[in-house]
This record gives C-alpha cells, structure tokens and sequence, in this order.
C-alpha cells in the first residue's frame, strides 16, 4: 500500500520532469560536467541502445521479487533519532580502574605495559574520548607523534561536549605538530583549544 | 711371542679406536637430534582473554562455553583455581587461573558473577567485595612448533612436584644419582627375565625410556637393548638430570585416540581430564604416572578396573618410598578415576585465523624463531565469535546444495568478524572446510561488485558539501564513451527506470544507472581518484566501470575499506595479533592501536546511516527483519552474472562479511543477499549483539525529508529521517508532496543552470 503510494510520487516526478515544470528538484544529472574523457551521450530509448560490453562487477540489487519495485522510499516508523543525546556520560569502573593502572604503569616507565592497559580499556569503552587521550599521551612519549596526533584527533572527534576534554586533545594536538615542526598546525591547534576555555 | 702381543695390542688399539669412533658418532647423532627436538616448546598462540566487568556483554551459557573450553570444572563446594560453582540461575562463582599476560601478571582470584539480560551486572569476590575489571586465562588456539604441533609442551618448572616425585619413586627411584643406566634396575630385570624365560622387563631408567621413546623402534631384542644402554650413559654425561626429565615428560607415549599419538604428561593431562597439568590432584597424577607402564592395556576410559588398580599401585608404591604421606595415598586410592568419557576438544585448530597470526609476525621473527623460540602470541581471536562464523558459512553452503544453487558442492566461502573500533580480527574463516588450505579470507582476490557503492556516494559527499542522503540523482539509461571507442550503457537489474531517485535509496537499493550518473556529474576522474584514496585500487586504465565495482579486492581488504566507514571515517589498522612475549619475557607489540582518519567523519555518519536503511528498506531488509528492534548497517554485494556473492554487516562493534563464489569463478548465479545474507544472519545470531548508535557529527541536523529530498513535516507519509548539512539546508515545505522549497529563490541547480 505505502509502496504503492511512493510509486504514484515517482510517477509525478517523472511527469513532472518531462513537462518541464517551473521549479524543478535539485536532481544530479550527468550531462553536467561531464569531462572530455567521460562524455556522456543523450541518453537513448532502451530499445535502441548498444548492448553493454562485457564488464562484471555489476550490482543489480538483484532481489528475488523485488524486481518490479522501482524505488522503495518506504516509509519508516517514526523511531527516535539515531543519535538520541546521551544522558550523563559516566566512565564505566572498570574502565576507571584501567586508566588508573595505565597512569601508574606510565608514571613509573612502563608505556608498553600502560599502552596495554588502555588498549584493554579501549575495547570495553571505545566512545570514551578519554581513552583517547590517554593513549595519544603515551603514543607522543613512546616518540610515535604522528600517530598522537591521529589518535587525539579521533578522540576530539568522539568527545562531544566535553570541552575540558577537547581542550585538552587540542593542546595535545598541537605539543605534537611542534614535534612535527608544523608551526601552523599547532598554532590552529591552540587557536581551537583557547576557543574553548 | 712379542710378536703376539704386539699383534694384540695392535688389534686393541685399532678395535678401540674403531670403538671410539663409533662412540663418537653415535653421540654426534644423539645430541643433534636430542638440541633439535629438547625444549623447543614452540610457540603458543592464544585466543583473547575473557575479561569480566560490570556492563560487559555476556550470558551464561557463553560463560560456560569459555569456562569449559579453558578446562575449568564445576564443583558444588568452594571452587579452587581453575573450578567453578554454580551458585543460583544468574549467579555464578569460580576461581580463575593466574596467567602472565604481556602487560603483567594477572592473578588467580575468587570472582562472583552475576549475569542478567544478556550481560554482567555485578562482580564481586567471594566476601561480596566490588572487582572493577579481572580477565580469565586465555585458550590455547594453537603450538607453532615444527613436529609437534599437537602437544601441549610443559617446563620442568610448571609440573607440580608431587608429580615428579611419584614419578620417579615409580619408574627410577636411583634418577638423580645414576648415571643414565642402573646396574640394580639392570640386574633385576635379568632377575625376572630369567624367572620368566623370555626377555620381559626391561629396568629401564628414566633416561633409557627417553631414548626408547625418542630414537628406536619398539621391538625387545638385546642389541637394541645395548644401544640404549650406550645412548643413556653418553646423554646422562652430556646434559643435566633436569633437562633429561623434562624432554621425558614431555615426549613420554601415555595414549591412542585413533590416530592421534598422546606424548608427554601436559597432553595427556587434557587428553584424560580435560585440564592442564598444574591443576590435577594426586590420584589423576597418579593416573598418569601408572599409564607409563601400558598406554592401551591400562586406558582408562576402556578398561577402567585394570586402570584403577595400577594407579592405587602406584600410589602405594610412592607412599612406601616416602615421597607422599601414606594418608594421603590412602585418600587418594578411594577416589574415582574421573576421566570424562570423550576426550576435552583437541587444541583447536584454527589454521586459517593462525596463517593470519602467522603474517603479521612474518617481518620480525624468521619461520624459524617462530617455531623454536618459546613466544607467547597474544591474539584478539574470539572462540565463541569463530565458531559463529564457521557455522554460519557450512549451513549457508549446505543450503546452496540443498537449493540445486551448487549442485557439485563446490561453493567456497570466506568469513571474517571484526571488532569496528580496535581494528580486531575476531575471526577467520578461508573456505567450506579448515583445512589449512587455499585462504580465500586472505587471498582470493575478486570483483567487489555493489560494496564499491558507498565509497561513490561518500566521493560525491566530499565533493559537493550541499549534497545529503536527501539529494536526487537521475536515473535512467546513460550511455559513456570509453576512451578506446567503446560506448557502456550500465544497466539496472530491474531493467526499469526510477527517473530519479535520493542517495539514500541509491544505495540502499543499490541502482547501476543512478550511480554511474552520479559519478559523471562529480566528475569520474574525481570520483576514481577518491576510490583509489579510500584504499580502492583500481583496474589497469581506470575503467569508469570502476564505480559499479570491477575492483578486485580481497575479503580482508574489503572489511578493511568498511572498518573504516563504520568507524566515523577512521581506519585502524586490522590486526589479529595483540601482543608478543618472548622467552626471556620482552613484550613486543608488533602493530599497536593507530588510528587514521580518511573520510570526514560526516560523509562517513551519511553512509552509515544510509547502509543502515539498507537492512531497513533496502536490499539487505531480510537482515532487518531477521532482528527486530536491533539497528544495524549493510550492504549486498553481487557481480557478473552471480559469480561473487558478498555481504558487509555491522551492529554496534561488529564487522562481519562474508563472501561466497566459486574457485574458478564460474557463473554461478548467486546473489550478495540471498547467499552470503544468511552467512552472517546465522553468525551475528550466535553472539552478542547491539544497536548501532552513532552520534551525529557537528555540521549536521536531523530532519525529514519527502522522496524529492523537501523538508517536510515528520508525519507527512513517505517522509524519511535524513542528517543534512546545516549550512546548506534543503528547501522547506509545509506540503508533504511538495517538489521544491517555498522560499528558495536559487537553488544550487537553478545557480548551475540558470533556471
């Protein structure tokens, strides 16, 4: 029934696109921009189309009885948005416990062993931009810099609204574009973590 | 008669010097082959330690699966290391095994675990005291060790002493004093031969038993029999006491299983009880010992009478040499033999997910090292999460027999699960049967068909910042020059036109004509370049075709590419090995965690959430409806004429993809969803699941857009919910069927065309 309805709106579409109508839908057409390697020819009626060369690795959503279904705009029930906000973050105990060991394990030398640590706290908590942080420290001790930048940079990505947090990963960031001897980077670096305090 | 004597002496000195240098020859073989086989305990590989806390995903009967694949024993009173008790329906308390993991020693620990509604919710020790995290002993997947890739080795150090000592008591009691031989042993054996008229007993030491076990054949006769006294002495010279009785207890025959050789006591400890040796009691270490004397005349699962009596005898006999307290051999002898009637499962044999291992230690240690070395290999291998996917791939294939899909039951298959955000190689699966053979997990490259898809639509997202899930694209019949003069005319399965259709349903349903449009209007060189810099690499001449997936890429390779979408745009490297340990206890990691973003992290939430229409409303809809109420992301995947078909799957933390074909790549006419679907239907079904839930990134918001991409109401019907980017909103409607904003006086089309 739905799918019915959301093919009568194709059929409007299509109709409406023949008729030339006076505000058209944003709709990506090929024959814009088309390079000079990849022209695009008219398109042709399918009855006199050339028959496609051989080339594998096409998909055809090949759906046994779903052949027919033009466009399956179905409807959807309306379920929360995927994103809901979390409520309070909460640092799971067991990851705080991991985060303690790897911080005493890192205070007395041992960074594989800390490294470890967070790397176990990582896979039971891996929203935790925390642990992020964490492990850029140390990977920017072990003289791995690029790869603390790379790991804050994911952990900024996951730390939300946290903007102590992201501060810190800033600031982070920019310690290691120093090492890196990329002066901008880091200044745009400090830029981001001031705009936050 | 000086000239006898000379002649004597002559023939001494020569048949000394022969005898000498017999000796010498003999004790060369002897101790190469003794250094070449002693303590090479190979190297272990382990499976991912279970770790318990509070919130992790877990239920009881997986518990239990772990428990019983690592030997522990459910007892009714107070659980000891390695046992566990079950105390209520979700209660459950056991005592878990020390274990020295590369980032330190874990401790054995009473641990109390509570688990309800599919995970842990609460862990206490025995006293009710709150554990924030503890981690089980990991499995044994596999010894990496030359010829003896079946035993579980052990070092003198590890085997309890009460072990040795009745082992000694019984066999040898002069070990530690004699000199590879005992002139007593010998003596009484001629003794009792005589009596017995036949060459019966052999008063073998300790040391003459290795040397049987290791280098002759089993036949009695007395030349063989003075070899070995020879052998003996000359290894008794050259090694110390401890070394001789640690290549014994490893080498010793204690038991047949069809073809299967049970050597050495940490082997048979499993092979009889089901649990390493460290944890046997008296009366099962006595078991062992007493089967010395006759494997099969004494096995206890068949002649449990004949069994029981030896092993009493052996407890007498070393409570009479004083090395236990006669009460306590007395204890032991009214004890059960308390030998399960099938064997434990062998070690695992994983050879597929241990070639994996194997590679990504292949540039720091030599084939060589690897297998002499001692190493402790830490890897993210999960038993229970393997097993899944091995069984989802038979029953898939069987169904494609059972179809008349496969009739020569040729199909192959190749499986793997991944941990999303680490990057962890949970399994692998390299075809029908692990036979350690062809790994097409690792090395079939095929046509990746469909899968190319989201990598287009990300392209396109990068390129044009306005573009979302909501935007139209043309589809219908497009026609492209090639270079070479060739015209393409892509097709859609269907062999209908939707005239247009959004990203979303693009993707979702996966259209031909539609991508290849929206390619073109990115620009194809464009788009090709994205491809390749998404880890995509293409054909030779960069053939447009590209974009509908003639790119040949490898199960491995291609969870990789998806890793990377379902991971916010970051790519972690994928990896099955955690951790190395060396003999001498030096930690190496040989990859650790790295993380590299390649796609902004909002083209990558897009397409997740389009591949997550995908088992809505899409191709991969019977995944969907196999778990209701569970949100997951996919994409089918289906080239020429059904030779290959994939598909990519993932819930909160998993990966999983599976592809299935043939070999030599006959047309086959399978289908991404109808044969590689319920490969990873039936293995997500076996293991813990959850929701996918991604955070929306800064630059976007939620809205609901009708099918010609127009914000409309929520309740308008067909409206679907679409992240756009805030800077550049799509128009706006109060009317569900309207085709364009009220109020947007250019559109981004209108500025491109000047309508």
């Amino acid at each position: 029934m739905r799918v019915q309805l959301g093919c009568a709106l194709i059929g409007l579409v299509l109709v409406g696109c023949t008729q030339s109508p006076v505000a058209r839908p944003p709709v990506v057409d090929a024959s814009w921009r088309a390079t000079a390697q990849d022209r695009v020819q008219p398109s042709t009626p399918r009855q006199s189309e050339v028959a496609p060369p051989p080339v594998r690795g096409i998909d055809p959503a090949r759906e046994q009885g779903e052949t027919n279904r033009v466009i399956p705009i179905a409807p959807v029930a309306k379920i929360a948005p995927i994103d809901a906000p979390k409520a309070e973050r909460t640092i799971p105990p067991a990851v705080i416990s991991l985060l303690d060991q790897a911080d005493q394990l890192r205070v007395a030398g041992d960074l594989n062993a800390a490294s470890s640590r967070l790397e176990r706290a990582l896979r039971i908590a891996p929203e935790e931009a925390e642990v992020y942080y964490q492990l850029a420290r140390i990977r920017l001790e072990q003289g791995g810099v690029q790869e603390s930048v790379s790991i804050a940079t994911q952990g900024v990505e996951l730390a939300g609204a946290d903007n102590a947090l992201k501060r810190d990963l800033w600031t982070l960031i920019a310690t290691a574009r120093d090492r890196l001897g990329d002066t901008g980077g880091a200044t745009q670096a400090r830029v981001r973590a001031r705009a936050l305090n | 008669m000086k000239g006898v004597i000379q002649f004597l002496f002559k023939v001494s000195l020569v048949t000394l010097v022969g005898l000498g240098m017999v000796l010498v020859y003999l004790n060369a073989q002897l101790t190469k082959q003794f250094d070449a086989l002693s303590f090479s305990v190979g190297a272990t590989v382990y499976a991912r330690p279970m770790e318990l806390y509070v919130g992790h995903p877990l239920t009881q009967e997986a518990l239990r699966v772990e428990l019983a694949a690592l030997g522990y024993r459910q007892v009714s009173e107070r659980p000891r290391a390695g046992q566990y008790r079950i105390v209520s329906g979700n209660r459950l308390d056991l005592m878990s095994r020390g274990h020295r993991y590369a980032d330190g020693h874990e401790p054995s620990r009473d641990l109390r675990i509570q688990i309800a509604e599919g995970q842990i919710t609460s862990l206490t020790d025995f006293s009710g005291n709150a554990v924030a995290v503890a981690r089980l002993d990991p499995v044994v997947l596999a010894q990496l060790s030359g010829s003896h890739a079946d035993r579980e080795l052990v070092r003198l150090k590890d085997v309890p002493t009460e072990l040795v000592n009745v082992l000694i008591a019984v066999e040898d009691r002069q070990f530690w004093e004699h000199h590879g031989i005992s002139l007593t042993g010998i003596a009484r054996a001629a003794w009792v031969n005589l009596g017995a008229g036949r060459f019966a007993q052999g008063g073998s030491t300790i040391t003459q038993q290795l040397i049987k076990n290791l280098y002759l054949t089993r036949d009695r006769t007395l030349s063989r029999k003075l070899i070995e006294v020879v052998y003996a002495v000359l290894l008794d010279a050259q090694y110390d006491k401890s070394h001789i009785l640690e290549a014994y207890l490893n080498e010793v025959f204690l038991g047949q299983w069809g073809a299967r050789a049970i050597h050495g006591f940490g082997t048979a400890s499993r092979f009889y009880f089901g649990k390493p040796l460290g944890e046997l009691e008296l009366s099962e270490q006595a078991m062992l010992v007493a089967l010395i004397k006759g494997p099969s005349a004494l096995n206890p699962r068949q002649f449990p009478d004949r069994a029981k009596a030896r092993r009493n005898l052996v407890l007498s006999e070393a409570a009479e040499a004083g090395v236990i307290p006669a009460k306590d051999a007395q204890q032991a002898q009214s004890h059960p033999l308390n030998v399960p009637v099938r064997p434990a499962d062998r070690v695992g044999r994983f050879p597929a997910y241990v070639e994996r291992v194997q590679r990504e230690l292949r540039d720091r240690y030599s084939r060589e090292d690897l297998i002499s070395d001692g190493l402790q290999i830490y890897t993210a291998m999960d038993p229970v999460r393997h097993a899944a996917a091995q069984q989802g791939l038979t029953e898939t294939l069987d169904a494609l027999g059972q179809q008349g899909l496969d009739p020569s039951r040729e199909a192959q298959g190749a499986v793997l699960l991944l941990d999303i955000p680490t990057g962890e190689i949970q399994a692998v699966i390299g075809g029908r049967v692990a036979d350690g053979g062809f790994n097409r997990a690792l090395d079939a490259r095929r046509q990746i068909g469909s899968l190319v898809k989201p990598f287009v639509v990300a392209s396109a997202l990068i390129r044009q910042p306005d573009f979302h899930s909501g935007t139209l694209v043309r589809d219908d019949p497009i026609t492209l020059s090639l270079p070479n003069g060739d015209q393409w005319s892509p097709q859609n399965y269907s062999k209908t036109d939707a005239g247009v259709v959004t990203l979303e349903t693009l993707l979702a349903t996966s259209i031909n004509q539609a991508t290849v449009h929206l390619s073109v209007a990115i620009g194809m060189d464009a788009v090709l370049d994205d491809l390749v810099s998404f880890g995509i690499p293409l054909a030779p001449g960069r053939p447009p075709a590209s974009v509908l997936g003639v790119s040949e890429l490898s199960p491995l390779a291609m969870a990789g590419r998806y890793q990377m979408v379902f991971n916010r745009g970051f790519e972690v490297p994928l990896r099955a090995v955690r951790a190395v340990v060396d003999p001498n206890g030096m930690v190496v990691s040989p990859k650790p965690f790295a993380t590299r973003q390649r796609m902004p992290s909002q083209v990558a939430y897009q397409v997740d959430r389009m591949l997550i229409a995908t088992t809505e409303v899409g191709t991969a809809q019977r995944l969907g409806q196999a778990f209701p109420g569970l949100r997951m992301a996919a994409k089918t995947g289906t080239t020429d004429d059904g030779r290959d078909a994939w598909f990519v799957a993932a819930d909160q933390r998993t990966l999983g993809l599976a592809w299935i074909g043939f070999d030599d790549n006959r047309v086959a006419n399978l289908s991404g969803s109808r044969a590689a679907l319920p490969v990873l239907q039936s293995a997500y079904r076996a293991i813990t699941r959850q929701s996918r839930v991604i955070p929306r990134p800064d630059g976007l918001r939620e809205t609901w857009l009708n099918a010609y991409g127009v914000d409309v109401d929520a309740d308008c019907p067909g409206a679907r919910p679409h992240a756009v980017p805030v800077d550049s909103p799509p128009p706006i409607s109060q009317e569900c069927n309207a085709q364009s904003g009220q109020g947007v006086e250019r559109s981004w089309w209108q500025q491109w065309f000047g309508g």
